[in-house]
């Protein structure tokens, strides 16, 4: 039994993403809270600040799932990659990295409009986002924005993100924010067009971003200029990913 | 405009400050100090990172934030014309910011890696000097490309330029002053100028050529001369004194210093440029012989103009590391004295010093006309400045030319730096001409 219903996999096909809700028990949201507080604040300590100090702007932390269990475990969540394996078409997935991103009341700005596909280093678009937030994601703290539709436009340059100055003329009068609250996910294809605002609540905005692939895929460094994860790989490009760092984390149930 | 990229922020903030301590070093308002290099008044293990342009963020940021040097950058960005620099704590928070997120970065691959924090340096620091230089002298002087620049071989143009007027025999004994002065008027009137001859017997014409504004206010008044000088001991030269020849990153023959080259690139230099201020070239020739004509001519014909700038024949750069020596002056009551450069002189001189500083080379400011001694009864041109006359000695030649001499020659590199030195100038003159 596929754990996504047909409407389900029509919307992310047609829309470029898709919202699927609760994914996480508030125990589990909070146990990824609970890693990520010890995480920065014993980092902040590795550099003599304050985590405060330390999480002060929005920022990005990769391959946690390396550094605490409780993100290794929501990675390989089965009913997590299963959805992943549904809507990419694909048998069995890989991790690429996972990330945690945490835009701070009042010290944020915006992320551009941006396709995610262009920065990574595969040979296809056969990948996606599992976005899960940590806190309630509304318009006002950040939530996801996307134009939808609009990866079936197919892949266009990566943005700079500091040097932004595309211009969507009326595109932009047809974008949707996205909000969900803590515990709910936002799968999006890597190809989807998508923004977050500043956050301008009184409260954080953290999502935990984990992204799978088609484990079939190959590693493409030519696709993208450089990628951090590029670091990590031993294969030889057209080759498949090194399990150790990139591992197969489950598939369609 | 250069820019930070969120795929090498580091790197180009890095780049960006360098650039600005040049700067703010560079807009010194003492002059000895202006030319220093910026890195050497710091400890001397600094010195070659420094100069390497590769200072941590952490070893730059004190030169920004701390209490004498943030005076000086706010000097710097007054004097450039930029809006004041952020104040000088929440400068050094955006600088310890920035650091902890390279230092985030680099231990646990996180926290600001798309590299806001360096941008908002770069919007503190970086981006307000070049759009405030930029502004008053025309983009590029924040780039940073030393270059093969002195490697560089001629410009085609010129040596088709320099290899005409040489056929030319305007040695004082020579028969072809006429010749020249003809071929000049013609080549001139090409360049969108309306050109005179003022002619006497028994005395080579003294070419006056003007001409209009293309989009550019004030005026410039170059000097040059077609004459050569005589050509003792030919069989000493190491090439043919006649004829022009390419060796050694040089240009060698009789006349291509003193003043043939320096007059045949600002011919191609001035024919680059899409605006100008108006132009008024006064090109003698008879300085080889003491200038019998131009004494008699150039005070009436000098009295009444009165130019944003008046530009010698040529000017010169240091043999061994092509250091342009900056021969600036404001004329004082008494003919061909030399004062102190004016605020006005003096933006330009800072430009010049940048244009420099961006291809690796130092400047060095002489408050004095160039050189001259050797012609007899002193040089008209010099000697017929006005009162409160702005006047600077910039050129292709260097250290080695031996002008009057066996093996006179000139630098191949300097011709197109001379074509941006006078786009500069022009901009500048445009400026200086609104601020009058």
């Amino acid at each position: 039994m596929p754990p996504l219903s047909t409407a389900q996999l029509d919307f992310y096909w047609e829309q470029g993403y898709l919202v699927v809700g609760p994914l996480l028990s508030p125990e589990r949201v909070d146990r990824l809270r609970r890693a990520l507080d010890s995480l920065w604040e014993r980092w902040a300590g590795e550099l003599g600040v304050t985590p405060e100090a330390y999480c002060r702007v929005v920022s990005q932390w990769t391959n946690l799932w390396e550094s605490d269990p409780a993100f290794a475990e929501q990675l390989r969540h089965p009913e997590c990659t299963a959805m992943a394996a549904e809507l990419i078409g694909c048998e069995r997935v890989r991790v690429f990295h996972d990330h945690v991103i945490s835009k701070p009341p009042g010290l944020s700005g915006a992320v551009p409009w941006h396709q995610d596909y262009p920065y990574w280093p595969l040979k296809a678009p056969r990948a996606l986002s599992l976005w899960l937030a940590l806190d309630d994601a509304t318009p006002e703290s950040g939530c996801m924005h996307f134009m939808p539709g609009a990866h079936r436009e197919g892949e266009c340059p990566a943005v700079d993100f500091l040097n932004d100055r595309k211009e969507w003329g009326a595109r932009l009068e047809r974008i949707r924010p996205v909000p969900v609250p803590a515990g709910w996910g936002i799968f999006h294809n890597c190809l989807s067009w998508h923004t977050t605002p500043a956050n301008t609540s009184a409260g954080p905005r953290r999502a935990y971003i984990s992204i799978y692939m088609d484990a079939h895929v190959a590693y493409a460094p030519g696709h993208s200029g450089w990628h951090p994860m590029n670091a990590r790989v031993t294969a030889e490009p057209g080759e498949l990913f090194n399990d150790d760092k990139f591992p197969i984390v489950g598939g369609v149930a | 405009m250069s820019r930070i990229s969120m795929f090498s922020s580091s790197q180009d903030l890095r780049d960006g400050l360098h650039r600005c301590l040049a700067i703010v070093q560079a807009a010194s308002p003492e002059r000895t100090e202006a030319d220093r290099p910026w890195w050497m008044a710091l400890p001397e293990g600094s010195r070659e990172a420094a100069r390497a342009r590769t200072l941590g963020l952490d070893a730059l940021a004190p030169l920004f934030t701390t209490p004498e040097r943030y005076a000086r950058l706010e000097a710097a960005f007054e004097r450039v014309g930029a809006p004041p620099p952020p104040a000088r704590e929440p400068l050094e928070h955006s600088f310890a910011d920035a650091i902890l997120s390279g230092r985030a970065l680099r231990a646990h691959a996180g926290r600001d890696v798309y590299g806001a924090s360096n941008k908002r340096l770069w919007d503190a620091l970086v981006r307000p000097l070049e759009a405030a230089l930029d502004a008053f002298y025309g983009p590029g002087l924040m780039e940073w490309s030393p270059d093969a620049l002195r490697g560089s071989s001629a410009e085609r143009a010129v040596v088709r330029i320099l290899e005409r007027l040489m056929a030319f025999d305007t040695r004082p004994e020579g028969g072809d002053h006429d010749a020249c002065a003809r071929w000049l008027a013609e080549l001139l009137e090409t360049r969108g100028f309306a050109v005179e001859l003022i002619e006497a017997a028994g005395f080579a014409p003294i070419v006056v050529a003007s001409r209009a504004p293309r989009g550019l206010a004030g005026e410039v008044v170059l000097y040059g001369h077609y004459d050569v000088s005589p050509i003792d001991r030919p069989e000493a030269w190491r090439h043919p004194p006649r004829t022009l020849t390419e060796a050694e990153g040089r240009l060698w023959g009789r006349g291509v210093a003193d003043n043939l080259g320096p007059l045949a690139t600002r011919l191609w230099a001035i024919d680059a440029h899409d605006e100008a201020p108006a132009l008024r070239w006064i090109i003698q020739g008879e300085e080889e012989r003491g200038s019998p004509f131009a004494h008699r001519i150039f005070p009436e014909l000098l009295k009444e103009m009165r130019p944003t700038l008046w530009l010698e024949e040529t000017g010169y750069h240091d043999h061994a590391d092509g250091t342009l020596r900056l021969l600036a002056r404001t004329i004082g009551a008494t003919p061909d004295s030399s004062e102190a450069p004016d605020e006005p002189l003096n933006r330009l001189l800072l430009g010049l010093r940048l244009l420099m500083g961006r291809h690796g080379l130092a400047t060095r400011e002489e408050q004095r006309g160039l050189n001259k001694d050797v012609v007899e009864g002193g040089c008209p041109f010099n000697r017929s400045l006005p009162p409160g006359a702005r006047y600077i000695a910039l050129g292709v030649n260097d250290s080695r030319a031996r002008i009057h001499t066996v093996d006179e020659s000139i630098p191949a590199w300097t011709a197109a730096l001379h074509r941006d030195e006078l786009r500069m100038i022009f901009r500048w003159v445009h400026q200086a001409a609104g601020q009058a």
